[in-house]
C-alpha cells in the first residue's frame, strides 16, 4: 500500500468523520470498508469520535425551562397508548354487536270456515295478534334494556380508562416533582460548597431601587440568582445576566420578575467564567443576546 | 428487568439503558446534563436561539424514540447525541429561507469568526471542552478553520475550497493534518476521555 493510497483513504475518513462526504465519497469508503481491516475500521470511529468534540467547542447555553417541561409533557403524550385490548378487565367479545332481538310474526291466514268455526278462529286470531303484540312490545324492551346496558358498560369502561390516565398522570407528576426535589437537594448542597462564591447586585441609575442576590459555584458552575425591587421587563424584553471575566461580558441566562419586582434564574454559567470578578444585568431582547445590547440595571462585584 | 439508576451520578451509558427502557427520570437527567451543551452547539450552527430551542426538542424526542439504538461499541453516548444534534440542526439549516441565511451570515459573519477564536480561546465550563479547546490550539489556524467550516456548516471539502478561494488538494491536505493532528493531540494525554 503506497502513501498515496493511504492518503486517499484517510481522505475519505475525514470526510466521514465530519459527515461531509459526497454521495461519491460515501460510495468509495463503502467500497473500502469492505477491504479493509478492522484496525481500519477502528480507525474511523476514532476519527468520528475526535470530529464530534468538536462540538464542545461552542459555548453551552441553558434552556428555557419551557423546554424541558414541554418536552417531558411530549413524552407523556408519546407513551400514552391506552387501546382497548390493553385495558384490565374488560372482555372485546362483549363490545361485539349482537344480532336483533325483534322477531318477526308469521301473517296469520284467514280461510273461510263454517260459522262457529269462524267465531271460535276470530277469538283465537285476536289472541294470537295480542300476543304477537305483546312479545314485540317485549322484545323492543328488551332490546332497549340491552342497548342501555352496553352504552352503561361502555362508560364505565371510559370512566375505568380516565381513572387510570390520571392515575398515570398523577404517578408521572409525582416523578417529576420527585426529579425536582432531587434538584434542588443538589442545588443546595452544591451552594453549600466552600468554594461557592457570593455577589450582592446593585440597582444602577435605570433601577436604583432594585438588588439582587448571586450564588455562584465555580467548580459546577451553577449559579442561583435572586432579585428583589426589579420592576417587570418590558414587553418582548427580558433580563440576563452577564459574568465579567477579564473585563468580558460572557452571557448568561434569562428571566424575568413579577409584579413585585421578585424574580430568580437558576443558571449555568457560561464557559470561562469560573473566574468572573463581576456580574451584571441589563435589559435584552426576550430570547437574549451574544453581548449586551440593553441597559444595566444591576451589577456588583464577587466576593 | 428494567434498570435502576442509582443515587450516585449516573454514567452516560447506564442512563441511555434507562431510557431506552422508557424511565423518564433517567431522560430527564440526561437532559439537564447534556441540553445545554446541545443548543450552544446547535446555536453554532443555526445562529437562532427561537430555532435551536425548537431543535434541541426534536433532538431530545429522537433520543428518547431511538435510545434502543444506541450501541456503546460505536461510540460514547455523548458523541451519539451530538451527532444527532448535528444532523438535526444542519437539516433545519438547510430549510432555512435563503434570503434569511445571507442576511444571517452577513450579520453574524463578523460575530462567527469572533465566537470561533473565543471559542478557542476561553476555557469552556466542563472538564471535556477545556480538554478540546487545548487540543484545537495544537493545530493551525486554517485546519481549525476548515474543520469548523465543515462541522459547523456541513459543507463538503469542494464548498470549503470556493468558500475560501483555495484549491481542492490544499483543503483536502488541511482537513486531513487537522483533524489527525487534533485525534493525535486527545488521544496523547492521559485521562482525557469525556465523561
Amino acid at each position: 500500500m503506497n502513501a498515496t493510497h493511504t492518503e486517499e483513504h484517510d481522505n475519505l475518513f475525514v470526510v466521514a468523520a465530519l459527515g461531509v462526504a459526497t454521495a461519491d465519497e460515501a460510495r468509495q469508503l463503502d467500497a473500502l470498508i469492505t477491504t479493509l481491516d478492522d484496525e481500519y475500521v477502528t480507525r474511523l470511529r476514532e476519527l468520528s469520535d475526535t470530529a464530534g468534540m468538536l462540538a464542545l467547542s461552542a459555548m453551552p447555553v441553558a434552556p428555557k425551562l419551557e423546554t424541558r417541561a414541554r418536552l417531558l409533557a411530549a413524552l407523556n403524550t408519546d407513551q400514552s397508548s391506552l387501546s382497548r385490548d390493553k385495558d384490565e378487565g374488560e372482555d372485546p367479545s362483549e363490545t361485539t354487536a349482537q344480532p336483533s332481538n325483534v322477531y318477526r310474526l308469521p301473517a296469520p291466514k284467514v280461510t273461510a270456515m263454517p260459522g262457529i268455526f269462524i267465531v271460535r278462529r276470530s277469538t283465537f286470531t285476536m289472541g294470537a295478534i295480542a300476543a304477537s303484540v305483546l312479545m314485540i312490545a317485549l322484545a323492543g324492551v328488551a332490546f332497549a334494556m340491552w342497548r342501555r346496558a352496553d352504552a352503561a358498560q361502555a362508560q364505565l369502561a371510559q370512566v375505568q380508562i380516565e381513572a387510570r390516565v390520571n392515575t398515570e398522570r398523577e404517578a408521572n407528576e409525582a416523578r417529576r416533582i420527585a426529579g425536582e426535589l432531587t434538584r434542588e437537594r443538589e442545588t443546595t448542597s452544591a451552594f453549600a460548597a466552600p468554594d461557592s462564591r457570593f455577589a450582592k447586585l446593585k440597582g444602577t441609575a435605570t433601577a436604583p431601587a432594585a438588588q439582587a442576590n448571586l450564588v455562584f459555584n465555580p467548580r459546577t458552575n451553577s449559579a442561583l440568582l435572586y432579585s428583589h425591587a426589579l420592576p417587570p421587563a418590558p414587553e418582548g424584553k427580558a433580563y440576563q445576566i452577564w459574568y465579567i471575566t477579564d473585563g468580558k461580558p460572557l452571557p448568561g441566562g434569562l428571566f424575568t420578575t413579577n409584579n413585585q419586582g421578585d424574580g430568580s434564574l437558576r443558571d449555568i454559567a457560561p464557559s470561562g467564567s469560573d473566574t468572573a470578578s463581576a456580574f451584571a444585568v441589563t435589559i435584552e431582547d426576550a430570547l437574549g443576546a451574544l453581548e449586551p445590547q440593553g441597559e444595566a440595571v444591576l451589577s456588583g462585584f464577587a466576593s | 428487568m428494567k434498570p435502576e439508576l442509582k443515587q450516585v451520578e449516573a454514567t452516560d451509558e447506564a442512563l441511555m439503558r434507562c431510557v431506552a427502557a422508557r424511565d423518564e427520570a433517567a431522560f430527564a437527567k440526561l437532559y439537564d446534563r447534556y441540553a445545554a451543551i446541545c443548543l450552544g452547539f446547535m446555536l453554532r450552527i443555526l445562529h437562532n436561539r427561537a430555532e435551536a430551542e425548537d431543535v434541541l426538542q426534536e433532538v431530545y424526542l429522537q433520543i428518547w424514540q431511538q435510545a434502543s439504538n444506541y450501541d456503546i461499541a460505536r461510540g460514547r453516548a455523548i458523541t451519539w447525541i451530538l451527532t444527532i444534534a448535528r444532523s438535526r440542526a444542519l437539516d433545519r439549516l438547510r430549510k432555512i429561507d435563503v434570503r434569511d441565511r445571507t442576511v444571517t451570515a452577513v450579520t453574524h459573519e463578523q460575530s462567527f469568526r469572533v465566537a470561533t477564536t473565543t471559542a478557542i480561546d476561553d476555557c469552556l465550563n466542563l472538564e471535556n471542552a477545556e480538554i478540546v479547546h487545548a487540543a484545537l490550539d495544537g493545530i493551525s489556524e486554517k485546519q481549525r478553520q476548515a474543520l469548523i467550516l465543515a462541522y459547523y456548516e456541513g459543507l463538503t471539502q469542494t464548498q470549503i475550497a470556493e468558500r475560501l478561494g483555495e484549491p481542492l488538494g490544499t483543503i483536502k491536505t488541511r482537513m486531513r493534518n487537522g483533524l489527525l493532528k487534533l485525534h493525535g493531540l486527545l488521544a496523547a494525554k492521559p485521562g482525557n476521555e469525556i465523561n
